[in-house]
Parts: C-alpha cells; sequence; structure tokens
C-alpha cells in the first residue's frame, strides 16, 4: 500500500510539476505580452483600432495683379468602394443601383470600375461634387467610402497652364507656381484621428481627436489676366503664322520688375492634363525661365551699353565696315554679308552690324565686357522665385575654355546663353534709368495674419543715368529710323533691338534653325512696359525684324491702351476744345 | 424534577439585537454607487449629444464652406474674360475696338461738373464737428 501511494504521490508530483511548468510558460508568455512588449502590442492594436486622415486646409487662390481669380478650390469627394465587401454579388448589385442615381452612371459601369482585383478599395469616381458626396455618405451603402478632397478650378480656363502649374492627388502642388508658392497656398494639413469599425469606416460617436491644420494663404500675381491673354494669343498666331516650334513673351514693367505675363509655348492646357502620359513631362516647364537660347543681336544693346558707359563711344563715333572681321583666326561677317564702309554706333544698331558689335568689344576688351554682362545679370538666376530658373551660360576671360574669339561672337549675342527673363531683365535696367530690377511675379500673399506684400527691389545699377537715356534714344532710332520697320507702333515712341540666332548643335550651329526675337519698350519718354517676344525656328521669314517685331507691333498697343498710357505722338490726338 | 429540568434547559432569551452601521453603509454605499452610475450615465448621455451636436455643426460648417467655394468658383466664371467677351459679341453685339483715338482737351475743366446726378455717388451730409464741453470750455478761456 505505501509503494503504491507512493507511485501515485510520485505521479501526482509530475503532474503538478507539469502543471505549475505550463503555467510558468503561460504566465511567462503573458508577461511578455503584457509587460515587455506592451508598446508594441498597444501600438498594433491601435493601429487596428484608429485610423487617421490628413485633414488639408482649403488650399489658397491664385489671384490675378486685379484680384481676378486665376485658380480656386472646390470641395468635392472621391468615392472608393471596397471590393471584399462587394463580393457579395446581390450587395453589388444594389449598391451599384443606389450609386448610379447620384454618380449619373449604368449600374454595370460602376461595377466594371471595380476592375480585375478582389481586395482593396477601388476609386470609382473622383472629385464628385460635395452634395453628391455628402448624399452618398447618408445613403450609407456597404463598403462604400467617401473621402474629403479638393480640386482646382481655373475660372479663366487654360490661361498662364504652364505658369500657374497644377496639384497632385495629395493636394501638394507638383509644378509651376502651385509647386514654388506650395507653402504659401497649401498652409499645412491637420491630422484627424478616429475610431475605426472592421471595414475602416469612422465609429459615428467614437474616439476624434483633430489637429487643427494651418490655414492656407492666397496668393496674388503681377499678372493681369488681360494682358496675359492678348500675349497667349499673339504668341499662339505668331506660331501657327510662322509654323514655328514655340516661342516666349514676357510682359514687364521696366520700372518694377513686376511680371504682367508670361507664355511660352510649347506648353500644356491645364483642361486636357494627363499625368498618365509621360511623354507630355517635357510641357510641364516654363521655358521663359527653364530654356536657354542665344540672343543673337539683341546682346549688341548690352554690348553698346557698355562701350557708353565706359565712355568709348557715341552715337556719332564711326568705324569703317568692310563687312568682315577677323577675330582668332576666325573670319566673321554682317548677317547680310554687307559692308557699310564709315558707320556711326547708331546705324551699327539700325543696321545690327555683327563686324561693329565686334569693334565695339574690342574696345572694351574682355574683362570690362564680362564684368558689365554679369552686372546686367547674366550668368546667374535673377531670383524670380520661379522654379527650375536657369542661370544661363557666360564663359569669361577666366575661364580656361575661353578664346578671344569668344569674346567676338558674345557682342553680338552668340556663344552665351541666357533665358528670356534674363533677356528682358537686362533691357529693362535700359528703360529704368540704368538700375537693374529684380523681376518678380507674386504681389502679395494674403493670409490670416495680414498681407505680405512684395516690394520692387533694385538689384544694382547697371549704367549711368546718362547712359540709360544714350541707348533709349539709340534704341528709338533703331526702331524709328529704320524705314518699315516692323515693331513701329502708331501713336507711340518705341525703343527696340531684333535678334536673329543660329541654334547651337554639336559640333557648331544649324544654318537652317534659327530663334527670332525682339525686345522693345514704350513710351520712350516714360517707359511703362517693356515685351519680350522670341519665335523659335520660324519656316519662312527667319529674321527678328519679319517675325518677332510685328508681334511687338500688334500686342504693344494693346497693352499701352489697356494700361491707360496717352499716346505720345499728335498723329493720333486731336486737339479738342 | 423534569420541570426543573426544562426550566434550566430553557435557553437564556436572546439579547436585544444590537443596531450595527453596516446596514445603512451598504445601503448608502449601494446608493452612491446608484448615484454615480446615473451620473456617468448622464454624463455620457451629454457627452454623446455634445459630440453629436459638434459634429453636426461641423458638418454644417463644412457644407457651407463647400457652399461658399462653389460661388467663388461661379463668380469667377462670370467674370472670366471668355465670359465677358463672348457675352459682349453674343448678347450686346460689340466688336473689338479698332484704332483708338485720344482727345488732347486744352481747356480748364470746369468748376462744377455737369454730370447727370444718377452717375454721382451719393454725396454724404458733411459731419458737425462737435466737441465735448471741456473744450468749449478751454476756447472760452482767453489766449487759449
Amino acid at each position: 500500500m505505501p509503494q503504491r501511494m507512493a507511485r501515485v504521490s510520485w505521479r501526482l508530483l509530475l503532474l503538478g510539476v507539469l502543471f505549475c511548468a505550463a503555467g510558468l510558460v503561460l504566465t511567462a508568455r503573458l508577461a511578455q505580452l503584457q509587460i515587455v512588449s506592451h508598446g508594441h502590442y498597444a501600438v498594433q492594436a491601435e493601429d487596428e483600432h484608429m485610423g487617421m486622415e490628413k485633414v488639408f486646409p482649403p488650399r489658397g487662390a491664385i489671384l490675378d495683379r486685379n484680384g481676378y481669380p486665376l485658380a480656386l478650390t472646390l470641395d468635392t469627394y472621391d468615392i472608393y468602394i471596397n471590393r471584399k465587401v462587394w463580393q457579395d454579388e446581390k450587395l453589388a448589385a444594389d449598391g451599384a443601383e443606389a450609386l448610379s442615381s447620384v454618380l449619373g452612371r449604368r449600374p454595370d459601369e460602376i461595377l466594371a470600375a471595380l476592375g480585375p482585383d478582389t481586395d482593396g478599395d477601388a476609386l470609382v469616381a473622383g472629385s464628385i461634387g460635395y452634395d453628391a458626396g455628402r448624399k452618398i455618405i447618408e445613403m450609407g451603402v456597404p463598403g462604400v467610402k467617401a473621402t474629403a478632397t479638393i480640386v482646382r478650378f481655373h475660372p479663366e480656363g487654360d490661361l498662364a497652364s504652364a505658369l500657374q502649374g497644377f496639384v497632385g492627388r495629395d493636394q501638394t502642388g507638383l509644378s509651376g507656381l502651385e509647386a514654388d508658392l506650395q507653402d504659401q497656398l497649401g498652409g499645412s494639413a491637420g491630422t484627424l484621428y478616429f475610431e475605426r469599425d472592421s471595414m475602416g469606416n469612422p465609429i459615428p460617436f467614437g474616439y476624434r481627436q483633430l489637429t487643427q491644420s494651418e490655414p492656407a494663404s492666397d496668393v496674388r500675381l503681377t499678372i493681369d489676366r488681360y494682358i496675359q491673354e492678348a500675349t497667349e494669343q499673339a504668341l499662339d498666331a505668331a506660331i501657327e503664322k510662322n509654323a514655328a516650334n514655340g516661342g516666349s513673351i514676357i510682359v514687364m514693367e521696366p520700372k518694377t520688375g513686376a511680371i504682367l505675363a508670361m507664355a511660352s509655348r510649347p506648353s500644356f492646357k491645364l483642361s486636357q492634363l494627363d499625368l498618365a502620359d509621360e511623354t507630355k513631362m517635357e510641357l510641364y516647364r516654363n521655358r521663359a525661365v527653364t530654356d536657354l537660347y542665344e540672343p543673337g543681336s539683341v546682346m549688341k544693346v548690352v554690348t553698346m551699353s557698355t562701350a557708353v558707359d565706359l565712355s568709348l563711344v557715341t552715337p556719332n563715333t564711326t568705324y569703317e565696315d568692310t563687312g568682315m572681321a577677323y577675330v582668332g583666326g576666325y573670319a566673321i561677317e554682317n548677317w547680310d554679308f554687307s559692308a557699310n564702309g564709315t558707320t556711326t554706333m547708331t546705324q551699327l544698331l539700325q543696321k545690327s552690324l555683327n563686324t561693329g558689335a565686334v569693334w565695339v568689344g574690342q574696345q572694351i576688351g574682355p574683362e570690362r565686357f564680362y564684368d558689365y554682362a554679369k552686372r546686367f545679370g547674366f550668368g546667374e538666376p535673377t531670383g524670380v522665385g520661379l522654379g527650375g530658373e536657369a542661370a544661363g551660360t557666360v564663359r569669361t576671360s577666366e575661364d580656361p575654355e575661353w578664346y578671344p574669339s569668344d569674346l567676338a561672337t558674345n557682342s553680338f549675342g552668340q556663344g552665351i546663353s541666357v533665358t528670356p527673363l534674363q533677356m528682358i531683365t537686362a533691357v529693362a535696367a535700359i528703360a529704368n534709368g540704368g538700375e537693374l530690377m529684380r523681376p518678380y511675379i507674386v504681389a502679395d500673399v494674403v493670409g490670416p495674419d495680414g498681407s505680405d506684400e512684395t516690394q520692387p527691389q533694385v538689384v544694382r545699377r547697371v549704367i549711368s543715368e546718362s547712359t540709360a537715356r544714350t541707348l533709349t534714344a539709340m534704341m528709338n532710332d533703331v526702331v524709328e529710323g529704320t524705314p518699315s520697320h516692323g515693331a513701329r507702333v502708331q501713336g507711340y515712341h518705341v525703343a527696340g533691338k531684333t535678334g536673329t540666332s543660329f541654334i547651337s548643335v554639336p559640333g557648331g550651329y544649324a544654318p537652317d534653325r534659327v530663334i527670332t526675337s525682339f525686345v522693345g519698350f514704350a513710351p520712350v519718354s516714360d517707359p511703362r512696359m517693356i515685351v519680350l517676344v522670341k519665335i523659335d525656328e520660324p519656316q519662312g521669314e527667319r529674321l527678328g525684324g519679319t517675325v518677332a517685331a510685328p508681334v511687338f507691333a500688334e500686342l504693344a498697343p494693346k497693352i499701352l491702351s489697356y494700361l491707360g498710357v496717352p499716346p505720345d505722338a499728335p498723329a493720333l490726338v486731336q486737339q479738342g476744345g | 424534577m423534569s420541570a426543573l429540568d426544562r426550566l434550566i434547559a430553557r435557553p437564556l432569551p436572546r439579547p436585544f439585537p444590537r443596531v450595527t452601521g453596516v446596514r445603512p453603509v451598504l445601503v448608502g454605499a449601494f446608493l452612491v454607487v446608484a448615484c454615480l452610475g446615473l451620473l456617468q450615465v448622464a454624463q455620457t448621455s451629454s457627452a454623446t449629444t455634445t459630440g453629436y451636436n459638434l459634429q453636426r455643426l461641423q458638418d454644417e460648417r463644412f457644407a457651407t464652406q463647400a457652399g461658399v467655394h462653389q460661388l467663388e468658383a461661379e463668380v469667377a466664371v462670370l467674370t472670366s474674360i471668355d465670359r465677358i467677351d463672348r457675352e459682349a459679341r453674343g448678347r450686346l453685339g460689340m466688336v473689338p475696338a479698332g484704332t483708338a483715338l485720344t482727345l488732347e482737351v486744352h481747356k480748364q475743366p470746369p468748376e462744377q461738373q455737369f454730370v447727370p446726378l444718377r452717375f454721382l455717388s451719393e454725396t454724404k451730409a458733411p459731419q458737425v464737428k462737435t466737441s465735448s464741453w471741456w473744450q468749449r470750455l478751454l476756447n472760452l478761456l482767453p489766449f487759449f
């Protein structure tokens, strides 16, 4: 009997030990779950139980200089369907039927939008109206989720598409001003934490915590919608007329640097935006600030300004034009292969003589030439605040790859690369009495804390006032002293200069590909606007004077009249009283 | 004897039971718990109602805000250049301006503008400058 008891005790003891061990293991596991890994599992549980949504503040508006909206925000909803829930055919059919009346689509179209996948959410309708979205929420169709979002609306249509840019689905600016001014236009998104059910939908009256978003600001541009539209129409017409590849037009106030219009082609249309098409990627940039070109004879204005400012020449200084200039082993000819004999500086500009520009460049010398080029703003971004702005390429005499022939070609605008914005800013300095202004496009940012206005900023004095007056008179002579110059504007005295440059290709220049341009300002007595017209690779006519200058002549009177600038020629003024 | 035994065996009368504080405490505790429970229910109910109202108001605010944005967009469309151009050409029969004619008038403007009254903004009656009694009093003082 004691032996049996001993056996039983041994078995019981073993069982007890096993139970104890199991208990210990369980306890240890519990301790590990509840104490050691508490944080990890707590986070997992919270993730499972809590949902998070970014709450965007209404994106700020983009306004033109007079306060007319160019881009606004509309509140919309994206409608998603949980594919797993809609695996039930009866439920899916009923749901599609219910949604069809609100979405204005047939039930079979809605079901087709789910695609072949059987899991995850399917976007069946994007950016539907706010009221329709609310209606769908109130319908409470199983498996249907409405996510609040916003969409950009452009009341002026495709006006200034490349300049304005666009936003992505996450309301972040992707290109143009929408991207450049993301901080101001976008504000700061808040976060909504909420308890959610097994389908991921918020539990009514469950836990909700909202961290407030920072409100966005409206941005008022210096762009004038009327001038912008006139500019785009003129550019499109010029490109079509000349069967050109593209072009740019910029309109600026020379005294402040405020940009009134900026258009470039080829570009995209906001109304036909298709981000899925990768071939259209290169249309999204604002070529007026990102693309470089050799300015051609417009650069002669800069060369001449330098020489006049250094008192090396006056408008009546002469040089002997033999039709050929030899520099560094290269022979440089005039664009029309002419030889003009004794020629004044004014005639040099009027006839746009390359040999004359080379002669003036030699008088200046490389150090002083490139010093002035830098002072005019070439070789560095203007600081306009637009993304992707190029600095341009100016090879100076300190550069090991520089050759003496570079000074010669640079003096008439070849071998130097600038952006259209740099070029107009440089010539605007002449119209502004010699002071280089920083171009700007944001007039003010109006936020909840008030308005932050951009003040015109003088970058530096480039040339003296007297030099600026002299050059203005010479440029006026270019337009009005040349018979039937294409840039003449009836009723206004205009100063300007044409340019035609060959496009550089590897190994040299393409003889049949040119860029034509014109920069002009008016009225000469008190310049109120300056316009740069650049037409790329025109077919047929291939000179700045016949391609770009007429565009200026068409556009300038519209702008001057719109700005309320009275004509200064007596021809159009009737004496009254 | 037996009677005596019975007498002896008869148990002593039980003392009158003492009133202890346990039962009232229990009752009190029950009442407190019940009150607390009711308070909790009332509070939760109140919080839920407030939460519901808040959510409803927030939804109303969002809806109003969306309506404001919609109206802004409609106004913007109505004032867009394209629509003005369309209306001017289609409804009013206007055409783009030809050569602008500017008149230069070498004559002094008249002192009185002969503009029809309906084009003039309403003129407000000039505000009478009133001064306080102590200012009038000071004005009475000589050399002031």
